[in-house]
């Protein structure tokens, strides 16, 4: 697969193609992306594209037909009385809830048989004694991300929010656009897809700044989280072999790699984008600063979270259904749990579908509702909590308290890094037990020899470069933004910083010898 | 738009807010809180609102949401 942190990506896909986006004529940038993005799809999905045609032709044409709708009952409510124009628009938009219906089952229903179709089978499977086999459908690359993408599209049509794209191309080109179809961000069509449409010239600015970006994302995943998957693989792979802390340091290594991978390549695709003058939508905000579950969902995968959000949380919890079912509540409950009844069945369907979105199989649903529980819990015994807050006179605004709330986020998130990363829920609940039992390796010549694939030079690289991490992140969530700062400094000054960084990627990248290359986490969704 | 703050006092009592202060900014009206205070204005003002009504523009502070309502109870 080509990664994005490969030289192949840089020199060739997108080195050939910001060369010729810049010397192309304003009116046909887009269409240089477009064709670029396509070609590298094609190549990156060993040409397995059906899934990515399929999904272009239907959001074009849903999107064209919820288009003529709501031209047509707009028209139609301007030649009525008042009294009639309520019934025209319910008219209309019953009949473009079923069209909208239509392209989400052809999407998602694309996507439920190229990705689930097996754990479907092999669940009807073991339930019914069946032996259905599996259907010969290849999961293309980068499906769960564009079948989002294109599900918004039209969503946002349906509501008027945009006019649908006449041509087919455009369309094409934001569902396929090669900075996002591997492994997002999650990105809707008024954000990003009406940028791709724009002509960008280039400007100095941002080709610092890209660049700066970029590099620092490469450090981020190269130098960083490479090394550190030696050392979770090592344990993880042999988890029988180890327990007590040589557990707890491979869930944390794994925490520090997932982040470290996925924020890197969120920042070189960030940072390819300011290249071409497009602004990509930040998938992080220093998840690690939050104070809840709640406020780490809305900073880790940030695009995933309001996809759900907007698509699935708001509609649900404000349909009908259950807008009476919390009215009828709250004439017999306390007001608080009333309007929590909607919100918590809406929230299973976000956490499902969030844990399902991660991958095949009970491991992920698990993931998913693990996050479910605890929200739910924190939300019914808050107002016993702020009770008990208030009588202890517990300051809730106090430093001490904030810390102990990003202390408990983080073990609670590095638990569910243990489920998501283990094999299967059975081996991940026997590490959480291994976790309590005696460490039974004893690390002798530490250091002088390789330590679950890492000498002391690798251990020592991972904790100057989370050092970085963490003090870059601190800087920025004190609302210190470290890459103007830069750009401010002397000239001489900030090419030997950004030298400095070039140079921290090629010596200390983990690649070479006894290093495998690392392929992306998220790209396999 | 007095009854809108209390609204939004009876969903968050340790806010302190005007209708100025910037709900979603500050963090008072996070995605939990939108459905108790949407739950709330529908019933309040007999409005229908919908989920992608639900935009920062609509409810940034107390002043944006009395106008969104008003809009939404004219356009009906």
């Amino acid at each position: 697969m080509v990664s994005y942190t490969s030289f192949s990506f840089f020199l060739l896909y997108f080195g050939i193609t910001f060369i010729v986006y810049n010397i192309m004529p304003k009116k046909v940038k887009w269409f240089v992306l477009c064709v670029a993005s396509l070609f590298f799809y094609f190549v990156a999905s060993r040409a397995h594209y059906i899934s990515l045609v399929i999904t272009i032709f239907v959001t074009w044409v849903i999107g064209l037909w919820l288009q003529k709708l709501n031209e047509t009952c707009a028209e139609k409510r301007k030649q009525a009385e008042k009294a009639e124009k309520k019934q025209i628009s319910a008219k209309y938009n019953r009949y473009k809830q079923w069209v909208l219906a239509l392209g989400v089952i052809l999407t998602v229903g694309n996507l439920l048989i190229c990705k689930y179709s097996g754990f479907f089978i092999d669940t009807t499977n073991s339930i019914f004694g069946l032996s259905i086999p599996h259907l010969d459908v290849v999961q293309a690359l980068g499906l769960s991300f564009f079948t989002l993408q294109a599900v918004s599209y039209m969503t946002d049509i349906h509501h008027k929010k945009f006019n649908a794209e006449r041509n087919v191309f455009r369309v094409a080109l934001y569902l396929s656009f090669m900075l996002t179809v591997v492994e997002g961000p999650v990105a809707r069509y008024d954000q990003l897809g009406q940028q791709l449409q724009e002509s960008h010239s280039l400007k100095p600015h941002n080709i610092v700044s890209g660049s700066i970006r970029i590099t620092w994302g490469l450090i981020k995943k190269i130098v960083i989280a490479d090394r550190a998957a030696e050392f979770v693989n090592a344990v993880f792979d042999n988890h029988n072999d180890y327990s007590g802390i040589v557990v707890l340091t491979a869930i944390l290594f794994y925490t520090l790699q997932l982040y470290c991978e996925f924020s890197g390549v969120m920042d070189i695709i960030c940072g390819c984008g300011e290249l071409l003058g497009i602004k990509m939508p930040e998938n992080f905000n220093r998840p690690f600063f939050a104070k809840s579950i709640n406020e780490f969902w809305q900073r880790w995968h940030i695009t995933l979270g309001s996809w759900l959000r907007d698509y699935i949380f708001y509609p649900i919890s404000l349909s009908k259904p259950f807008m009476s079912l919390s009215k009828s509540a709250r004439k017999k409950l306390n007001p608080y749990y009333a309007n929590l009844i909607p919100t918590a069945t809406a929230l299973f369907f976000v956490w499902f579908g969030n844990g399902f979105w991660h991958g095949v199989g009970w491991k992920y649903i698990t993931y998913g509702l693990y996050y479910y529980v605890l929200m739910m819990l924190g939300l019914f015994i808050q107002p016993l909590l702020n009770k008990i807050c208030e009588k202890l006179k517990i300051n809730k605004e106090s430093k001490s308290f904030g810390f102990f709330q990003i202390v408990r986020t983080f073990v609670v998130v590095n638990f569910g890094m243990l489920i998501f990363r283990a094999d299967s829920l059975k081996v991940a609940l026997s590490m959480f037990k291994s976790l309590f039992a005696p460490c039974k390796v004893v690390l002798a010549g530490f250091g002088t020899e390789d330590v679950f694939g890492l000498d002391l030079y690798d251990y020592l690289i991972i904790a100057i470069g989370t050092l970085l991490v963490f003090i870059i992140s601190l800087l920025y969530e004190k609302g210190i933004d470290v890459r103007e700062r830069i750009f401010k400094l002397p000239y001489v000054v900030k090419m030997v910083l950004f030298l400095i960084m070039i140079f921290s990627v090629i010596i200390f990248g983990a690649y070479g010898e006894g290093y495998g290359v690392v392929d992306l986490i998220y790209a396999n969704f | 738009m007095e009854r809108i703050i209390e609204i939004i006092k009876e969903i968050r009592p340790a806010a302190n807010i005007d209708e100025n202060t910037k709900l979603i900014e500050e963090k008072i009206i996070d995605s939990l809180a939108m459905i108790m205070l949407v739950a709330e204005l529908n019933d309040e003002f007999d409005v229908e609102i919908s989920a992608m009504d639900i935009v920062p523009e609509n409810f940034a502070t107390v002043k944006d949401i009395f106008a969104f309502v008003e809009r939404i109870q004219d356009e009906d």
